[in-house]
């Protein structure tokens, strides 16, 4: 949340993205003597690559949900982990997303990817600047409920607004997006993935070039000490507003992808504890990492799933591991990476 | 020109809304007690509610006393709060409070599953005690006994606590720590007992407004989100750490939530969250609350 | 640096790679089809990560449907049910039931149809769609279960179908033991869906009439909870009630989920109304039934409804105040014929607990999928499942019933029962019976 300058937060309690901000955010601290290698990512992708071409069926399918929703962890990172807005509304922008190109595809038989990601993009850029603009007026648990407040009131829209959004009972028969060429379809499991594995890329990379550049260190300026920096003259609104519209937009591609892979959207999609799900990925995973959260949301879907499957009892295991996860982990899941690269290395 | 029906009705409804305002601030209150005067995101609140109100269960069932689960479910639930506080949450004071966040939402998940597993997972109710299981008149009107005792509870727990925060030394320590705490530490306020105190506070009245609603909203499945929700709203309408937001808060999103049902159901599904929004709007901080830096 | 070549570079090589995979067709997923028909008949195949086959190219001919699930019959092992429904959540207290059931029907065979075991791989929907949507994904892909049963919740049930139908790498048959929309009689019909349940109009639809001529009520106020089942039930009573010469004075639609109906009961109160007409499932209908007394003068404005308000999972906690309700359901756990009653005894034994619509629900969908495989000698494909379920008749605790082969529904009878206290406790005591009602009609 964000804090008061003089707040006790400013000792040694680190907050997620590590000590100091001169460190670079991205940088997996193995290989310190190199600034930001990208050797890990390298590897990563290529392991990602190669992934559809050694086994489909249902992995795959666990893989390219993790990457819809490694998605969507990054762009509330943006949001919460790089900027300190703790937004507790981000199911917003999935679902405009969702929704959008599932009434696109189901009702109007439009399942151009071209044509979908600009109509998202567009909603949701429009849609972030609406309520980041009204949001950023407040700080705080006060953000954290206001941005809750408009992602319900998107909720109630979908559940009530039965003709467009389906109601209820949500909105099946979205089919796979069809890319470039009218007739080419990433239908199969496969070919699907790729596409989901481009976007991701894609999006990571541009998140990352965006948290690098000098707009995402003053972002995290932002985050630590946002009275100096509006004493160094910076225009703290605008940058907020800036690092939540971005967000905005790539929950919204994210919401896309989900609808996609889904083929189904319904308002539970919205409601409050996707919200909550997602944060708890940006967190369990390192917030202000952008590699945490991806992490993070492999950890929460393959534990839950397994989870759930192997018992009924699986909130308690569930809320167990959270718990002891947070007494003994501080910085996410990246965090253990460092703590353990750094007693190496 | 106004029948009498038509001023009956009305009055019923305020009635409606102040019950219900009332029973939301008793579910606040301790939560804004923990989120002002200690900083941290209890999103167990709903859990010690849910907890409270399966305790009173149990206890009603063994003794049919509505009165001793009243006395019983706080002292069991602020006990289990002390526990909390103890071990898990005070070591993460000096974290970030995300860190909170993560902890909190575990126990949540993992005291859901217990009370099922313990209680079952079908929905329960406790019936109203006599004498308040009947109706009443008020004013000429007839209505729900109970309702009236809620409002009866609320008002009176308000002003105790008011009464507290004003008029007694503990009242001006608390009131001390939420505006500054490294003041009061300095003023050599032990803040750690305080913290632990109001902590198990918190709970308690949770516990305590889980039997007190168990009448009227019942016992269910994921009443503790639920609660956990109208809580953080009427705190934050309110204001973090005021009592007094808490109270005026919860008449509000009470009596809108009523009159939102009445007037325009089709969107009542959002009336409570667009309040709070158009609240938030125009100030920030709550009613009453603070600004934050 | 290298990122900032690789990560555009591998961009377009996974999008040059995705347009190649997909081919200009109707979304038949071949690939993985093709994969799994050559695969060996799968005994119960632990959470590996790699499946023996590795999918060549892509295979643009339509799989061929009962091939996968040919390959399990061929080899004689067992039958694997993917049996979800939702044991945690809001939801439990309907989907633990229906478990309960349908697990007790399979014991009472011995586990065992058309000759062959039958294994339930048992998956928890969680009570939300999502949650149920990936495990029916889960149970096909990676457990390739032969048959499908259960789901709550609508929104699962529509998914799955879709998915079924347009996804799925094999096409399975799905059993739906609750969901009970009214479309998918008519315009959502699936050749991978029969339903064992209900449709939600059909307990109202007799109700019309039977409330106007039978109870000589005029006026009624309607409820419902405001998602898409109700005004499906609600909207069909209302329709019939009209068409008999009735009046409904007004409409409320509580948000779904609601635990204070006080502002709704206030406006009924205040109406000139005779009756109402409500349906709350779940929580939401404990709590309206138990505020309703507290609002509402019973003798002047009557408790009518949807009989899901005061089923066995409700009626414990509404106690006295459900007293006097009438209301219509396929099931109560009073009815009197010899199979509800062994059923009713059968699972008080074993569960300590009554069973009421849900259970039944579950049971019979058990017993629809015994008896169809018997009759397909264990063959669990799809299309000869199907044919062999539509048309089937038997006596169920609900009474007789059967399998329309027009609908892919049950037809069933219908109940009218009364909220009476019996030995101090409160039962649906049934008053009247409409026998075959069809669960679409125009």
């Amino acid at each position: 949340m964000a804090q008061s300058p003089s707040s006790p937060a400013a000792d040694e309690s680190q907050g997620p993205s590590g000590a100091a901000p001169a460190r670079d955010p991205l940088s997996l601290p193995g290989l310190a003597h190199k600034r930001a290698s990208d050797i890990p990512y390298a590897v990563a992708f290529l392991a990602l690559l190669v992934f559809p071409f050694v086994t489909t069926g249902y992995p795959l399918t666990v893989l390219t949900e993790i990457l819809v929703f490694g998605l969507f962890a990054m762009s509330l990172d943006v949001i919460l982990g790089y900027t300190g807005l703790p937004s507790f509304g981000h199911a917003a922008f999935f679902g405009l997303g969702a929704y959008g190109t599932a009434v696109l595809s189901a009702k109007l038989g439009i399942s151009n990817l071209g044509i979908s990601l600009l109509a998202i993009v567009g909603l949701t850029v429009v849609a972030a600047a609406v309520l980041g603009w009204l949001a950023i007026r407040t700080a705080g648990v006060y953000f954290l409920m206001l941005t809750l407040a408009f992602s319900q009131m998107i909720f109630a829209a979908a559940q009530k607004w039965t003709p467009l959004t389906g109601g209820s009972n949500g909105l099946p028969g979205v089919r796979r997006p069809t890319l470039f060429v009218p007739g080419l379809v990433a239908a199969d499991p496969r070919a699907f993935y790729l596409l989901v594995l481009a976007v991701f890329a894609s999006s990571f990379f541009l998140l990352h070039r965006l948290v690098t550049s000098p707009f995402g260190r003053s972002l995290i300026g932002i985050r630590e000490n946002e009275v100096r920096m509006r004493a160094m003259g910076y225009n703290v609104k605008a940058y907020k507003l800036t690092a939540f519209v971005i967000g905005g937009a790539f929950g919204g591609i994210a919401g896309l992808l989900y609808a996609y892979f889904n083929n189904f959207v319904s308002p539970s999609d919205v409601y409050w504890t996707a919200s909550g799900t997602v944060l708890l990925m940006v967190l369990i995973g390192g917030a202000g990492t952008l590699v945490g959260p991806v992490l993070g949301a492999a950890f929460f879907l393959l534990l839950q799933n397994a989870l759930s499957s192997l018992t009924e009892r699986w909130p308690i295991i569930l809320g167990a591991v959270f718990v002891i996860f947070i007494m003994f982990v501080r910085n996410g899941l990246v965090g253990i990476w460092t703590q353990v690269s750094a007693r190496r290395g | 020109m106004i029948s009498a029906a038509t001023l009956d009705f009305v009055f019923s409804q305020v009635l409606n809304g102040v019950a219900y305002g009332l029973l939301i601030f008793l579910l606040a209150a301790g939560l804004t007690l923990i989120f002002g005067m200690m900083d941290v995101v209890n999103l167990a609140h709903g859990s010690f509610y849910m907890v409270g109100a399966y305790i009173g269960l149990s206890t009603v069932r063994l003794t049919h006393n509505f009165w001793l689960a009243l006395i019983v479910a706080p002292i069991v639930v602020g006990s289990l709060g002390l526990i909390v506080e103890g071990s898990l949450l005070r070591p993460l004071y000096r974290r970030i409070q995300l860190d909170q966040v993560i902890l909190t939402f575990g126990l949540a998940y993992m005291v859901s599953d217990i009370v099922k597993w313990i209680w079952g997972a079908d929905i329960q109710s406790i019936d109203p005690p006599p004498p308040f299981d009947g109706a009443a008149k008020v004013l000429g009107t007839v209505y729900p006994s109970y309702r009236l005792f809620v409002i009866g509870v609320g008002t009176l727990i308000a002003i105790l606590l008011w009464g507290i925060q004003q008029r007694t030394r503990i009242g001006s320590v608390i009131r001390a720590g939420v505006a500054d705490k490294e003041m009061a530490s300095g003023l050599g306020v032990n803040v750690a007992a305080m913290f632990t105190g109001v902590f198990v506070f918190g709970a308690a009245l949770a516990a305590f407004s889980g039997v007190v609603a168990g009448p009227i909203l019942g016992l269910y499945q994921g009443m503790d989100s639920d609660t956990l929700i109208i809580a953080l709203i009427v705190v934050v309408v309110g204001g973090l750490g005021t009592l007094t937001g808490a109270f005026w808060g919860g008449l509000l999103i009470g009596l809108a939530d009523t009159f939102g049902k009445v007037l325009i159901p089709e969107f009542s599904l959002f009336l409570t969250f667009a309040v709070m929004a158009a609240v938030l709007l125009v100030r920030p901080s709550g009613l009453f609350g603070r600004k934050l830096a | 640096m290298k990122l900032r070549i690789l990560s555009p570079l591998g961009g377009i090589v996974c999008l040059a790679l995705a347009a190649c995979g997909g081919g200009a067709a109707p979304a038949s997923n071949a690939v993985a089809a093709a994969s799994s028909a050559a695969a060996k008949p799968s005994t119960a195949a632990p959470a590996s990560a790699k499946p023996a086959a590795a999918a060549s190219g892509s295979a643009p001919a339509k799989p061929a449907a009962s091939g996968a699930a040919g390959a399990s019959a061929a080899a004689g092992g067992p039958i694997k049910i993917g049996w979800i429904s939702s044991l945690s959540g809001a939801l439990a207290p309907a989907g633990k039931p229906m478990d309960n059931a349908f697990k007790l029907y399979l014991s009472q065979v011995g586990n065992k149809a058309g000759g062959r075991d039958i294994q339930v791989i048992t998956e928890d929907e969680a009570s939300n769609p999502k949650d149920g949507l990936d495990k029916v994904k889960k149970l096909v892909e990676q457990d390739k279960v032969d048959i499908l049963a259960g789901l709550v919740l609508t929104p699962s049930t529509y998914a799955a179908v879709d998915y079924i139908e347009k996804q799925a790498p094999r096409k399975v048959l799905l059993v739906g033991t609750n969901a009970g929309a009214n479309d998918m009689d008519t315009t959502k019909k699936s050749d991978y869906f029969v339903r064992a349940a209900f449709s939600n109009a059909q307990a109202n639809y007799p109700m019309g009439d039977y409330v106007f001529n039978t109870l000589k009520i005029k006026k009624v106020y309607d409820t419902y909870s405001d998602f898409a089942a109700g005004p499906e039930k609600v909207e069909t009573f209302a329709a019939g009630f009209k068409k008999a010469g009735g009046t409904i004075v007004g409409t409320e639609k509580p948000p779904f989920p609601s635990t204070d109906f006080a502002a709704f009961l206030t406006k009924i109160k205040a109406s000139d109304a005779e009756a109402t007409y409500n349906f709350e499932p779940g929580n939401d209908g404990v709590q309206f039934t138990k505020q309703y007394p507290q609002f509402i003068d019973r003798t002047k404005i009557k408790y009518l409804g949807a009989g899901d308000n005061v089923d066995e999972s409700n009626l414990p906690a509404e106690g006295q105040s459900a007293v006097g309700a009438i209301t219509t359901l396929h099931y109560y756990t009073t009815l009197d014929n010899p199979e509800n009653k062994k059923f009713v005894a059968d699972y008080q034994a074993k569960f300590k607990d009554s069973p009421g619509s849900f259970a039944v629900q579950g049971y019979d969908g058990a017993k629809l999928i015994v008896d169809g495989l018997n009759k397909t000698n264990g063959n669990p494909d799809p299309k000869a499942l199907m044919a062999a379920m539509l048309g089937s008749k038997w006596n169920s605790p609900r009474g007789p019933v059967s399998i329309s082969p027009e609908f892919h529904d049950i037809v069933q009878n219908i109940y009218v029962a009364e909220t009476k206290l019996v030995n101090g406790k409160p039962q649906n005591v049934v008053m009247k019976t409409f026998e075959a009602v069809q669960p679409y009609q125009k």
